[in-house]
């Protein structure tokens, strides 16, 4: 099995399974609007009677969202020039990379845990589906299987995020390091240079648990194991023995995900056009980008399930030994 | 308060006997030239460390005679952790005082001897002088930012006292824009320095984390000895450079009339050269020593310099030196943004996109204190906001001059852990300031509006409330009184003070008279309350309304008392009108205008009607509250207190207007749709850890 034919099947099988990316996306949704609906009440409530109602369907007037950021608190802070724009999907990628994606707000930390947790449990139903689609068609099959994995998933991501949390430890460890190794430095290209390399190879742990995590999930749903400890160092051996087809399927459907982020962020409408078109274009096109990355997530997936039972000599789609 | 200028010198009988009597009573000079410096120094780049010999030459300039000379010693300020710099730096939240910090890092200035060498013997008198320090300021007994020295005999006014010192300095890395990165150095505040004997007393305040610097003017002649392969910049002009013995280079700078002088040197350095000229200005020579990564930049750091030197020379007067040396500084070095006489530090980062404002921003502010402080040397000590605040305003104004709307910049890539700030930066579009190039400013002063008044002292200033007081709220508070008088009022009165004050210490009257003078009117009202006061100016339309001019109740009729009341009948009539807008039905619309800040400033009061008929009410602002109450023939639209927003301290421009109906949720959903996609984005990295 090549790179090319575990991706080809893996997009494949993404394609095939766009049902559960939009149950994804639309739980993601669900996730979101009570926020939305809370901010939306701040923003109207601020803007109240005055004529910032007519001026804020343009551009955004900085001067009267510093004034409402000063006196919000909680969730409202959130709101920040670039995460009103396109470059809102930047933001996020660095507070992923930086950690602070549990630091920024208490509240949004609870969802986002939250949803991570949904995930976990929807993604044994989601690989049920990729391996064995023929036993898991409809919602049933797929919820069934998804809570059949789900404490099993738990546990796995309980330990993996210790290893989370020890990298992101190491990244605060390091890069201050790198800050006092380079004080003497003068020229910036060279202590940015310092910086990216620290940082791909920060990010090259996080995929290396990331990428032993999902085999170790797909291993207990295609071996169906019980054993979390047996599934994830079954996991660690196939990655240590198999990297450059583990990593590189990672790499490759990862950079489809920074394409993909690349195109929303220079094809995203116009943050000042105004009226209802350019409302709805703008929401349209920020839901289609979330669909898609989670039909690129779920051909993650796919493809990585091709590799495993590639790897194992299982046939595909089927449990049973070839 | 123990200012050292309270302090009165006695007078000694023997003082005309022997100090140095002044060449000529008026100088032909444009300043004063009262402190003047003569100084070699060796820089050593291994050891970080400088040795200075010092020729000082003072002219008493005041009615009183004084027997001892104050010094500044900055670099002290970062002798240890228990000067008052660092301890107030510390207050501030800056991370001075960091676990990271090394033996190396710290800095002092160490004065080996002072001696007396002004011509004359004095029979008895040992030439070399004692010293103390001294903390007027907070009584610090470990502060030693201010050195003492006695003087054998007084220095009577007109006198002139010539001292020699031997100093050696460790050259901290940076502190306030001052010290070492590397091979990277930038020397400022380095040499004991002379207060400004004012008032009967010496001004030389200790060294504080949240001001600045005051000293008079006089002429340098600075030697500075380097490694051959450093480029130097420097304070005034290059007079020669000699080759010595051990592979070193002695470079000469001299410079008349500026109170301070600075240097730069690394071997980094890029020179590059250009010159500003324009009708009606003299040229000045502009030398550039840029980052070799900068490269790039070179043009627009010309071009904003040359940006300032047009638009102050136009508006105040013109800059006189002929010269000016732009420094691009290292990396991380924290020595950007910083002005001093004939030199003046910009500040760029690699990818700095055009549009962002940076580094054409700081250029302009920076080559602005050419004027605004260089110049005109108010006491930086005490009256930070005079220079900051006038070359803020002026900073802004000439921004708006010559380039687009300024867009926000957000860095990416700031890695975790570290103080730094992103590497790369981008542009956000769709966000902007459409109330005027001020409503910048105001984001800074709302949250510290009402910390403290500006007039008390800017070094007791809460540490981190300067940048509030003396940058934004001035540069608002100028802006306000351009639209209230008018830019043909107040740019004359700014030349006026700028010429009347060129190479002299204003004080904060002299600048409210010009303006009271020019305008020819008294603002005292104003000054007495964006200077000697901290309260905040908030006006608000609190409600607004507009019905069908009817009365109920009892009415006077050809006579007689009759009660008009209100039939089902009228009130469906009254409606009807108002839905068809009848021209022959009399709208009662009323707006109520409250005052919320202690501020107050004269007002007026927009009313729109629909058929597009605009009135305005002048209001005094005085009351707390104000009815409005205006009858026309069309139904009232909105209305908007202070609608030409001239009264650009208002913290809360948002209140100012109001509608009469409801408006519809369209904004908060446009805005909360962009968010939401954000939010969604955001669960999905959330979704990698499950």
């Amino acid at each position: 099995m090549n790179l090319f034919k575990a991706i080809g099947g893996g997009l494949a099988l993404g394609l095939r399974s766009w049902r559960i990316a939009l149950l994804l996306w639309l739980m993601g949704l669900l996730f979101a609007l009570p926020a939305a609906v809370f901010i939306e009440e701040a923003v109207h409530e601020y803007i109240g009677s005055s004529l910032a109602h007519e001026t804020l369907r343009g551009p955004m007037d900085l001067a009267w969202l510093e004034e409402f950021l000063d006196q919000a608190g909680g969730m409202s802070s959130t709101i920040e020039p670039s995460r009103l724009s396109p470059a809102a999907v930047i933001d996020n990628l660095e507070l992923w990379f930086s950690g602070d994606l549990f630091k920024e707000n208490l509240g949004l930390a609870a969802l986002g845990i939250l949803f991570g947790l949904f995930w976990t449990l929807m993604s044994g139903g989601v690989l049920a589906q990729l391996t064995r689609p023929e036993d898991h068609q409809g919602l049933a099959p797929f919820l069934a299987a998804s809570s059949r994995y789900f404490f099993r998933f738990l546990r796995l991501v309980l330990v993996a995020g210790l290893a989370y949390y020890g990298i992101y430890r190491f990244s605060t460890w390091l890069f201050p390091r790198i800050e006092q190794a380079t004080r003497d430095v003068t020229v910036e290209g060279t202590v940015l240079a310092y910086n990216l390399i620290a940082a791909a190879f920060v990010a090259l742990l996080l995929i290396l648990v990331k990428v032993v995590v999902d085999y170790a999930k797909i291993g207990t749903v295609i071996e169906e194991r019980r054993s979390m400890s047996i599934a994830g160092l079954r996991a660690v051996q196939l990655v240590v023995t198999h990297p450059i087809r583990t990593l590189s399927v990672y790499f490759s459907m990862g950079l489809l995900g920074l394409l993909l982020t690349a195109v929303y962020f220079f094809l995203a409408p116009d943050v000042a056009a105004s009226g209802l078109g350019p409302m709805v274009l703008a929401l349209v096109v920020g839901q289609l980008y979330l669909l898609l990355r989670w039909m690129v997530r779920i051909s993650l997936l796919g493809a990585e399930s091709i590799v495993f039972q590639s790897i194992h000599g299982y046939r595909r789609q089927g449990a049973s030994r070839l | 308060m123990c200012f050292a200028w309270l302090w009165l010198v006695p007078v000694h009988a023997t003082a005309q006997e022997v100090a140095t009597p002044v060449e000529a009573e008026a100088p032909a000079s444009p300043s004063p030239r009262n402190a003047s410096y003569t100084i070699e120094v060796h820089l050593d780049p291994d050891a970080k460390t400088l040795e200075g010999r010092q020729t000082v030459v003072w002219r008493n300039t005041q009615s009183a005679a004084t027997d001892e000379l104050w010094f500044h010693l900055y670099w002290n300020g970062w002798r240890n952790s228990r000067s008052t710099w660092m301890q107030e730096d510390q207050i501030r939240g800056r991370s001075s005082l960091d676990s990271e910090q090394e033996a190396e890092d710290w800095g002092y200035l160490e004065v080996d001897s002072v001696r007396w060498s002004s011509t004359g013997d004095i029979a008895g008198v040992a030439r070399e002088l004692a010293t103390r320090f001294a903390s007027p300021d907070d009584g610090n007994p470990e502060d030693r930012t201010v050195m003492v020295v006695s003087l054998p005999i007084p220095v009577e006014p007109g006198e002139s006292v010539t001292v020699e010192l031997a100093w050696r300095a460790k050259i901290p890395r940076t502190f306030a824009r001052t010290g070492f990165r590397g091979n990277y150095f930038f020397i400022a505040h380095w040499f004991p320095k002379l207060g400004v004997f004012e008032g009967g007393g010496w001004n030389c305040h200790q060294y504080h984390s949240g001001t600045e610097y005051f000293s008079d003017y006089g002429v340098y002649d600075v030697a500075i000895t380097l490694p051959s392969e450093y480029v130097l910049g420097a304070t005034g002009l290059l007079v020669d450079s000699v080759e010595n013995e051990d592979g070193s280079v002695t470079h000469r700078h001299f410079q008349e009339d500026v109170h301070s002088f600075t240097w730069t040197t690394s071997p980094d350095y890029l020179v590059l050269t250009d010159r500003f000229e324009h009708e009606g200005l003299p040229p000045v020579d502009l030398r550039l020593l840029i980052q070799p990564e900068h490269r790039s930049q070179a043009a627009r750091h010309f071009h904003a310099t040359k940006t300032a030197l047009q638009y102050y020379g136009t508006w105040y007067g013109p800059y006189p030196y002929g010269h000016v040396t732009v420094v691009d500084p290292a990396y991380g070095s924290g020595a950007g943004g910083m002005e001093y006489p004939t030199l003046f530090t910009a500040g760029t980062r690699l990818f700095n996109p055009y549009g962002g404002g940076s580094p054409e921003g700081v250029t302009i502010h920076e080559a602005g204190h050419q004027f605004w402080y260089a110049l005109v040397g108010n006491n930086e000590f005490e009256d930070a906001w005079l220079d900051e605040g006038l070359n803020t305003y002026s900073t802004t104004r000439a921004y708006d001059q010559a380039y687009p709307p300024e867009k926000p910049v957000r860095r990416y890539f700031t890695p975790p852990g570290t103080k730094g700030r992103g590497f790369f930066p981008l542009l956000l579009e769709g966000f902007g300031y459409p109330g005027g190039i001020f409503d910048e400013r105001l984001d800074g002063y709302r949250e510290l509006a009402t910390i403290d008044r500006q007039s008390t002292p800017s070094y007791l200033y809460y540490p981190s409330a300067g940048g509030a007081l003396s940058y934004s709220k001035t540069a608002l508070w100028l802006a306000t009184l351009e639209r209230h008088l008018g830019w043909d009022v107040l740019q004359p009165a700014m030349s006026k003070f700028f010429h009347e004050w060129q190479y002299r210490h204003p004080e904060p009257n002299d600048f409210f008279d010009t303006l009271s003078d020019v305008a020819g009117q008294d603002l005292s009202w104003f000054f007495e309350q964006v200077y000697h006061s901290s309260e905040e100016f908030d006006y608000a339309v609190l409600s607004v309304s507009s019905e069908p001019a009817a009365v109920e109740g009892w009415v006077t009729q050809d006579g007689e008392l009759v009660l008009a009341e209100r039939s089902a009948e009228d009130e469906d009539e009254d409606d009807t009108a108002a839905e068809e807008e009848d021209s022959e039905t009399l709208f009662r619309s009323e707006v109520v205008v409250r005052r919320f800040g202690g501020g107050v400033f004269p007002v007026e009061v927009l009313m729109v009607f629909e058929d597009g008929e605009e009135v305005r009410y002048r209001w005094d602002g005085r009351a707390r509250w104000k009815r409005i109450v205006v009858e026309q023939t069309s139904k009232l639209v909105h209305a908007v207190v202070d609608p030409d927003r001239v009264l650009l301290l208002d913290v809360r421009p948002s209140n100012n207007s109001r509608v009469l109906e409801t408006p519809d949720r369209g904004p908060a959903l446009k805005w909360t749709a962009r968010w939401l996609v954000w939010l969604q984005d955001l669960l999905t990295y959330f979704a990698f850890f499950g």
